[in-house]
């Protein structure tokens, strides 16, 4: 394909290489994560979000249970969003669209990470309340720590840069190197396995999956009720389960290459099972889902951690 | 609820535009001998066109079976054209014009999809409903909604993947100039697309894809 035009110009301008290289591994996951800011965008675009209610009755309750300094910014912040609606929301949408074409367009990917971080951080405390992690509400098989905290630990791990000398093992660690990214991994899961064994709603899993059906397709709401029936009366036992698994997948990454790559794939079959059954794909059919919640966020990060197999020692990839 | 009306005026003008602007190409690729993807701009028109009529119902003229049948018929086009590809490359492929010209095919199959859905599951009704700006959930789908999820998921990557392969068309500066005198003539050329040929303004085509996906996610967000 070529395009010609010719300029006349008194001073020759340099040669410039933009010669376009397929996605890569990381490529590709930058562009996943871009699609999940994408469809956040779009989610904010519905009416239930221009109104008063969103403010007041969707960002407003995450206060409860928060310490105080915390609890009150989110309730000024949410009477604030709540009384000037439409050009709040306004805001937020072009923000995500933003990040996310920006992560989608290369010259733009650095500012539109770095925003995203900035961006998570802030929604993180004052719209999602911590996750909860504070209040006691958290349950990992609802989101907990958060869906948005994963966005920015996905922007960090998926920055367009190389750190060491070595080829690294999974595509995570190479912007923050191979220890850094180990613990980042161990941190949040761990965190889940911590929140799932000691929260409270972990225990209760049959209130919080019976409590999901609301206002969804009538074969998600069935979906919920059979779970919440299978898990009746065994909370102790549920959560005992979830936290060893969650554990497991937490020490994963310590492992070699073989059980390490068992593990991430537990990690997925564990985002997915989450994202289907907990969250409901986000409450995205019940017209008041922000986003898609951390189900693909926990996917996108086990793919990021995945073992890849080099074919052999070589030098340093540069970019 | 209703949606801001501003909003779905403002997505409407964007349609407008867009269909205009790739009615323009098809008229002026061929005065220009300019390559050009002709269905795909005629998909982009039709798209344009009936979003616009959708969002907006003063600009809803023609009848919606007029548009089911035309995007069944797109659909149709975009699956032969999706199996003839598979058929002479087959289906993997490493080079990125492979990965090209079968996302090309199928994303479109896609569009064409999901604009007959929301014709046939009665989508503009609803947009007509009360105060002629309210969109709700698609008539009779409450329960059926793996397919609409799944043209959001692929509609939504298609966006972000063509913003991507924006850069895939910045103009190299090609050194070797001719110099006349005191000014140098420097022959700008777009790089390498899909295939050859002098290709019309590709990052706008790309644009308006991207802009017809943004649409299309957000009208079917609306009608889950």
């Amino acid at each position: 394909m070529n395009e010609a035009v010719g300029v006349d110009v008194a001073n020759p301008p340099m040669a410039t290489d933009v010669s376009w290289g397929r996605p890569d591994r990381r490529r590709t996951l930058q562009l996943a994560l871009a699609a999940l800011w994408f469809l956040d965008a779009v989610l904010q675009l519905q009416p239930f979000m221009f109104t008063r209610s969103f403010g007041q009755l969707m960002l407003g309750p995450t206060a409860r249970g928060n310490p105080g300094a915390i609890a009150h910014s989110i309730t000024d912040i949410s009477r604030s969003i709540g009384h000037h609606s439409v050009g709040a929301n306004t805001v937020f949408v072009l923000v995500q669209f933003l990040i996310a074409f920006g992560i989608a367009y290369r010259p733009t990917v650095r500012l539109a990470l770095a925003g995203s971080v900035v961006w998570s951080l802030m929604v993180w405390w004052l719209g999602e309340g911590l996750g909860g992690v504070l209040a006691g509400t958290a349950s990992p098989l609802t989101g907990a720590p958060g869906a948005v905290i994963l966005y920015a630990v996905l922007a960090v791990l998926l920055w367009p840069t190389d750190r060491g000398r070595t080829e690294a093992p999974f595509t995570a660690a190479r912007p923050v190197g191979i220890r850094a990214a180990k613990v980042v991994w161990f941190v949040i899961w761990a965190t889940m396995a911590a929140v799932a064994l000691f929260g409270s709603p972990t225990r209760h899993p049959s209130n919080l999956l019976s409590g999901m059906g609301a206002g969804e397709p009538g074969w998600l709401a069935a979906l919920n009720h059979h779970a919440a029936d299978l898990v009746a009366g065994r909370g102790s036992m549920v959560a005992v389960i979830v936290g060893v698994v969650l554990v497991g997948v937490a020490l994963g990454v310590f492992l070699p290459a073989v059980p390490a790559r068992a593990l991430v794939a537990v990690a997925v079959v564990v985002g997915l099972a989450v994202w289907v059954v907990g969250e409901d794909f986000g409450t995205i059919f019940s017209r008041s889902a922000t986003d898609p919640n951390s189900g693909p966020l926990l996917v996108l990060l086990a793919v990021a951690y995945w073992p890849i197999r080099h074919a052999a020692p070589g030098p340093v990839v540069a970019g | 609820m209703s949606e801001p009306a501003w909003i779905l005026d403002f997505f409407a003008a964007v349609m407008l535009t867009v269909s205009a602007y790739c009615a323009a190409r098809l008229a002026t690729a061929r005065r220009l001998r300019r390559t050009l993807h002709y269905d795909v701009n005629v998909a982009h028109v039709a798209m344009g066109m009936a979003m616009a009529g959708m969002l907006s119902p003063p600009l809803n003229l023609l009848p919606d079976t007029f548009w089911e049948v035309c995007f069944a018929g797109l659909a149709a086009w975009f699956t032969w054209r999706s199996a003839s590809f598979v058929a002479r490359h087959g289906l993997t492929g490493r080079s990125s014009d492979h990965v090209h010209g079968v996302s090309h095919y199928l994303t479109h199959l896609v569009m064409s999809g999901s604009m007959l859905y929301m014709y046939v599951t009665g989508v503009p009704a609803a947009a007509h409903n009360a105060t002629g700006i309210v969109m709700g959930p698609a008539r009779g789908t409450a329960d059926f909604v793996a397919l609409p999820l799944v043209f959001i998921v692929v509609l939504s990557v298609s966006a972000v993947w063509h913003t991507d392969a924006l850069t895939r068309f910045t103009p190299v500066r090609v050194a070797a100039a001719t110099r006349t005198g005191g000014a140098t003539t420097v022959v700008i050329t777009a790089t390498g697309g899909p295939e050859g040929g002098r290709w019309l303004a590709p990052r706008l085509e790309t644009g308006c894809h991207v802009a017809i996906c943004v649409a299309m996610v957000f009208m079917l967000v609306l009608v889950l």
